[in-house]
């Protein structure tokens, strides 16, 4: 294996030497206006940074890619090999399903039966009803705070964006004593809502209401429609790319989220666990007969993610520059 | 004496009021759901951690709750006989010592990235969407991964390249490695996407310029380029260093902690950042520490607060960083009228 990844560096060496010296002469033929120009030659000097940056971003990407190809690649490597020959990409005994048959019948260590498929549903459940509220909740909010006039409306919105100075980890055991007195704890409840009080999305959706000609409101108003009607008419169909974005990052960072789960599930009750909390529990043995099991249940708790990373990825790095752009 | 009000005052009184209350009706209709989980998750918390941290509070018996003053803050900032003080600022050394090395990486591999891509070679778009996609997947699914590369027996990297490292439970430097590379994976899309937003903000026609009056390569990227996209710069400084504060899922999944040393006769867990250690306190078996832990949170609370106003300072200034641009327009302004002028002359 060795020789095959020295072999494959020294193609790429080589490449790269080779790129070099081929920008070296063709700057060198542009500066002496030696360069005889015809379709190709014009091609290549007008676009020669190009060329060097997709050579150089294909390079990364493969090295980028690596561990994601392991990781699928390792999911239908059968255990036999893990603990027996490991190492081989492609192993001698073929590629199986058993690791995915095997996550669904993995017995814990007391006997019972750990219910994987009650973990998918459970995540599901809570990241799409969080998504949903929160959209509902922080746009109805953003709409006040942009479109109704009302007293200390800014002092108000401003005290609300202070409190995102104040991390999560400050109050990481009032908030559990708070679910707890609440009597949410070992609930689903427990992880939708607190977060529907979170400010990020509510300080993106205003962000884009911002935008929204405020005439167009108020002739509306003229006209006697309710600010209700206002909203679900003229408001959510303007909006729809924000919310999409911002129902994005809900369902991925409540889908991808472990401390808090972990620490308000707690390890009684495995049937109330999300799937990532319960992969990192499989996965927690980290030896060399688990790893299979481990690396199928990682890849199949991402594949909802890769899904829509793939369907939406265009909308969601608009959304990330547009955090960054606005500030 | 009765007061006398004619019936026009009364008229507007009355609607005045009725439009007050449709007014403020309203907006409580729009706010209130907003703000009633708002108040109950996020500004409760904070009062009852303050409260918290001042008392011997145990969330399993209630009776043994006490007043304890400032016992638990003097713990934490002094007495280093403690475990809790020990545990503590070594996991805040960690995890602060980590944030140094790996945010420097971070930005400069997402700068650079972010520069190649800036120049759209043919299929950036893929590129770019590969890039970002590890930063989407879940913190657990990409950590088995890189168990499953790192491990010691089983492990793709030992067995190709024939070591027998123990990576992750061996030298807690190796460890922290894994975490690092973890983290960059991981880590750097959303720097990446906003870094190349930023960069697609830069004028091409103040980049030709400044390659007219020489200046070009390391200069005009340090001179013009940075200026113009410090605001992205500093916002992603920022966050991902206040990002690594709360570094958890990847010490979670890799080691878990990782190999124990012994530092001057004591034990410590070596990976252990300061996130990983409250989970662990709050998953602990002790009950009567929840007002040490919220005590610790407000700490580092506290220190978070301060790099993340430090950080608004910063982006105060953000109109110095269009300086040169600002400058180069008004140039381009004056050139235009000049030449106006000429040809009237």
């Amino acid at each position: 294996m060795s020789k095959l990844l020295l072999s494959i560096l020294i193609v790429v060496l080589i490449l790269t030497i080779a790129l070099v010296i081929f920008d070296i002469v063709v700057i060198r033929l542009k500066k002496e206006k030696k360069l005889n120009y015809n379709n190709i030659t014009c091609y290549i000097s007008n676009n020669l940074i190009r060329i060097n940056a997709f050579y150089f971003l294909l390079v990364f990407i493969i090295v980028w890619m690596t561990p994601l190809f392991i990781g699928i690649v390792g999911s239908f490597t059968s255990q036999y090999t893990f603990e027996n020959n490991p190492g081989q990409l492609i192993p001698k005994d073929g590629f199986t399903f058993d690791n995915y048959i095997n996550l669904f019948n993995k017995y814990d260590t007391d006997g019972t039966r750990l219910p994987v498929e009650r973990w998918v549903l459970n995540s599901f459940l809570v990241s799409s009803a969080f998504t949903l509220f929160y959209l509902a909740i922080a746009g109805l909010a953003a709409y006040a705070f942009v479109f109704l006039n009302f007293k200390f409306r800014n002092i108000l919105f401003g005290f609300i964006i202070a409190t995102m100075v104040i991390p999560g980890v400050a109050t990481l055991t009032p908030q559990l004593s708070n679910i707890a007195n609440l009597k949410l704890a070992r609930s689903l409840w427990a992880l939708i809502l607190p977060g529907l009080g979170g400010v990020g999305g509510l300080y993106l959706i205003r962000q884009f209401y911002l935008g929204i000609p405020k005439e167009l409101i108020e002739s509306a108003r003229m006209d006697g429609i309710s600010d209700i009607k206002i909203f679900i008419k003229i408001i959510l169909p303007l909006a729809k790319s924000v919310f999409l974005v911002q129902g994005l990052f809900c369902f991925m960072g409540c889908w991808n989220d472990l401390l808090w789960p972990q620490i308000i599930l707690g390890t009684a009750d495995k049937s109330l666990w999300t799937l990532q909390v319960g992969i990192a529990y499989i996965s927690s043995g980290k030896t060399a007969n688990a790893i299979g099991i481990s690396l199928s249940g990682s890849i199949f708790s991402a594949i909802p993610i890769i899904i829509l990373y793939i369907f939406t990825q265009d909308k969601i790095i608009e959304g990330v520059s547009n955090t960054g752009v606005k500030g | 004496m009765k007061k006398v009000i004619t019936l026009s005052e009364y008229a507007l009184n009355r609607s005045k009021r009725r439009k007050f209350y449709k007014n403020y009706g309203v907006a409580f209709f729009f706010l209130a759901p907003f703000l009633f989980f708002f108040v109950l998750f996020c500004l409760y918390p904070l009062f009852y951690g303050i409260v918290m941290s001042f008392m011997k509070y145990s969330i399993s018996d209630p009776t043994q709750n006490e007043w304890r003053g400032f016992k638990n803050f003097i713990t934490i900032l002094t007495n280093s006989n403690s475990i809790y003080n020990r545990n503590f600022w070594y996991s805040m050394k960690n995890t602060i010592l980590f944030a140094l090395v790996v945010v420097p990486l971070n930005i400069i591999m997402a700068l650079v990235l972010a520069l190649l891509i800036n120049v759209k070679p043919v299929g950036y778009k893929t590129f770019r969407a590969l890039i970002y996609l590890p930063s989407v997947l879940p913190v657990s699914a990409s950590g088995v991964i890189f168990v499953a590369m790192f491990g010691k027996n089983f492990g793709y990297i030992n067995q190709w390249f024939n070591q027998t490292t123990d990576w992750l439970n061996g030298n807690p430097l190796t460890a922290w490695f894994v975490i690092l590379l973890l983290c960059l994976w991981g880590g750097f899309g959303g720097n990446f996407i906003i870094l190349s937003a930023g960069l697609k903000n830069v004028d091409k026609s103040l980049m030709e310029a400044s390659s007219v009056d020489g200046c070009t390569g390391v200069r005009r990227m340090i001179k013009v380029v940075l200026p113009i996209i410090k605001p992205q710069l500093v916002l992603c400084i920022f966050t991902t260093i206040i990002g690594y504060f709360g570094l958890y899922g990847q010490v979670y999944v890799l080691t878990n902690g990782g190999p124990n040393i012994n530092v001057d006769g004591a034990n410590y867990n070596s990976t252990m950042s300061i996130m990983w250690y409250l989970q662990s306190l709050i998953n602990g078996t002790q009950f009567e520490i929840y007002g040490m832990v919220s005590a610790m949170g407000l700490t580092l609370g506290v220190f978070i607060g301060l790099i993340s106003g430090l950080q608004l300072f910063l982006m105060r200034e953000r109109k110095s960083g269009t300086k040169i641009y600002q400058r180069f327009k008004e140039y381009e302004r004056n050139k235009v009228e000049q030449l106006e002028v000429n040809k009237h002359e």
